[in-house]
């Protein structure tokens, strides 16, 4: 019982990380991106071939697949931030599709829909894997909370709020949304390397558009632009999907079930508390 | 620095916004520009901050071209603005908004990560601070932007023009709108105090009265063309130009939208 809750801890955890990225694209820039586990997925398979081919070891796999997300955010904000509101989202959602068919298609790398088994677990027990991932949402927090307060985070919110003033009073929107983009990546990329390493076994079904609106529903739930939002929405939202399997419900249909039982939270907090449960700002301008 | 615009021409769908409009502004000078409803003032101050295309015509800041040019660029080449609309981030508080009007080079995500907040950071929080008092808005630092009344932002605007101390071209679209008697008399002061300064500003006025008190030239537009360019007391002489004011769609002394 208490590995399952430990379990159920871990998965929060790099859940939290994940969301406390697409906080700072969706919270406090106004992001809205449905890519962010194609990013977490960059960040998972590069980790797993990494260890499972090469043989490298976990933190060395983990540096690489932060950083080899990050600069894949790099370049697709580059080259996509030009755009703004709906077109961004709706980009991003074509992208989605895009890394999902590499992942499932380009057999000779990914293995396709077979997936890769046999990613070596980088700690041995549940306790230190707890403490492991524990560290990196608490670190992630502490980088929001950091940017939170500083010059950098006003003008992301600034961006969020007006571009046009922004660029008037000198910012290139761009290259703001750019770095933004370019930091969350980072943060799915290492979210994505401890999953593949925790649970030792990745296919492209953990790396949706699908997956990326739970995740939009974790900052939205939790509160945007709040740092302990994405944590709090976390947390929620796994434990509304793990209650569902409690439920008794076959996976065939509680796969289903939770995704419009999102999509019905989404509404919910739209309609009865836009800030979330932490949030700052509201979903619509 | 001198603005010089020439033959600026700007069609919307059938509407001539500006006509081969040219004019210039030196260093220490108001160049005031009146005109009624739709007669294209707007649209010249959006082509110079580069928020809005040309057809045709160029614009120089002393010899820099600014034509062409993404606004961020003409910002940095020293160009503020107002909005006729106050526009100011909605979420961001009154002291934020005006911090924003401060130099951009500490707003880097590694300073954010890696350094405290700087002493430019503290220096621009006082300057800030100052500008607020001075304009009656001290108590609402903290307040979010949207919280505001008209009246109120715009005074967040005038703050923000003072925090722009770089700025050497300022573009002011009706900044007296929805202000009270009382205010305007503060915000004729700002103006005057950054003429002192050695600012070109432009300034596009509805209320003639402030025309008259403030600027060294005025240039009347009427549907995109310039009727006159000339000082306030000679200008406003013309039967023609009165003409304009009194019976072509505006009228001089309400704000409109
Ligand atoms: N983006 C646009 N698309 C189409 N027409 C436009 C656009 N912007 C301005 N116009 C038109 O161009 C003309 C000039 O507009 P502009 O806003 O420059 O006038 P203005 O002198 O500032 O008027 P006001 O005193 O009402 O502010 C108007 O007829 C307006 O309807
Ligand atoms: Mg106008």
């Amino acid at each position: 019982m208490t590995d399952y809750l430990m379990h159920l801890a871990i998965v929060i955890g790099i859940y939290a990380t994940l969301a406390q990225g697409l906080n700072l694209l969706l919270g406090y820039t106004g992001i809205i991106s449905v890519m962010q586990a194609s990013l977490y997925g960059v960040g998972a398979y590069i980790s797993a071939l990494m260890a499972s081919q090469a043989g490298v070891s976990f933190p060395l796999a983990f540096a690489s697949a932060s950083i080899g997300a990050a600069l894949t955010g790099f370049i697709v904000g580059a080259a996509i931030t030009r755009l703004q509101g709906d077109y961004l989202a709706l980009v991003t959602f074509g992208l989605a599709v895009i890394f999902y068919d590499v992942f499932n298609n380009w057999l000779t790398v990914t293995k396709g829909p077979m997936g890769i088994p046999g990613i070596p677990a980088a700690f041995e027990t549940k306790e230190a894997w707890l403490v492991f991932v524990a560290a990196l949402a608490v670190a992630a927090l502490l980088l929001v909370r950091r940017i939170d307060g500083s010059p950098y985070g006003r003008l992301l919110r600034a961006v969020r709020d007006d571009e046009i003033l922004a660029s008037v009073l000198g910012r290139s929107t761009q290259r703001t949304k750019t770095t933004v983009f370019t930091l969350s990546a980072f943060l799915a990329g290492a979210a994505g390397s401890v999953y593949a390493h925790y649970i030792t076994f990745i296919d492209p079904t953990s790396f949706t558009a699908m997956e990326s609106v739970s995740l939009l529903t974790m900052v939205i739930i939790g509160g945007m632009a709040s740092p302990v939002g994405p944590i709090l929405g976390a947390g929620f939202v796994v434990l509304v999907a793990e209650s569902l399997r409690f439920a008794g419900l076959p996976d065939a249909t509680a796969a289903p079930l939770r995704q419009v039982l999102f999509g019905l939270l989404i509404i919910v907090a739209m309609l009865f508390r836009p800030q979330g449960l932490m949030g700052r700002y509201r979903l619509s301008k | 620095m001198k603005l010089a615009i020439e033959q600026l021409t700007r069609r919307f769908d059938g509407i001539d916004a500006l006509i081969d409009v040219s004019c210039t502004v030196k260093a220490g000078e108001i160049l005031a520009i009146a005109g009624p409803n739709g007669s294209g003032k707007t649209t010249l101050l959006d082509i110079v901050t580069g928020l809005t295309e040309a057809d045709r015509g160029d614009i120089f800041l002393g010899d820099k071209r600014l034509i062409g040019k993404r606004p961020e660029h003409i910002a940095a080449l020293g160009v503020a603005r107002s909005f006729q609309i106050a526009r100011l981030f909605h979420g961001l508080t009154v002291l934020e908004n005006l911090i924003m009007a401060d130099a951009t080079e500490r707003e880097g995500l590694m300073s954010a990560v890696l350094r405290g907040e700087g002493v430019a950071e503290k220096r621009a929080r006082e300057r800030a601070m100052e500008h607020l008092e001075y304009l009656g808005m001290a108590a609402y630092r903290d307040t979010a932007a949207a919280k505001l009344s008209a009246g109120q932002m715009r005074r967040v605007e005038l703050g923000r023009l003072l925090m722009q101390e770089r700025a050497q071209l300022l573009l002011l679209d009706e900044p007296t709108a929805s202000l009270d008697p009382e205010m305007t008399q503060i915000a004729v002061k700002v103006i005057e105090g950054l003429r002192s300064k050695g600012k070109a500003i432009v300034l596009v006025e509805h209320n003639l009265d402030v025309v008259h008190y403030i600027a060294d030239r005025v240039m009347v537009l009427d549907q995109g063309r310039k009727m006159a360019d000339g000082k306030p007391s000679e200008v406003f002489q013309d039967l023609e130009i009165q003409a304009i004011f009194l019976g072509g769609g505006g009228n001089s002394h309400a704000s409109h939208r």
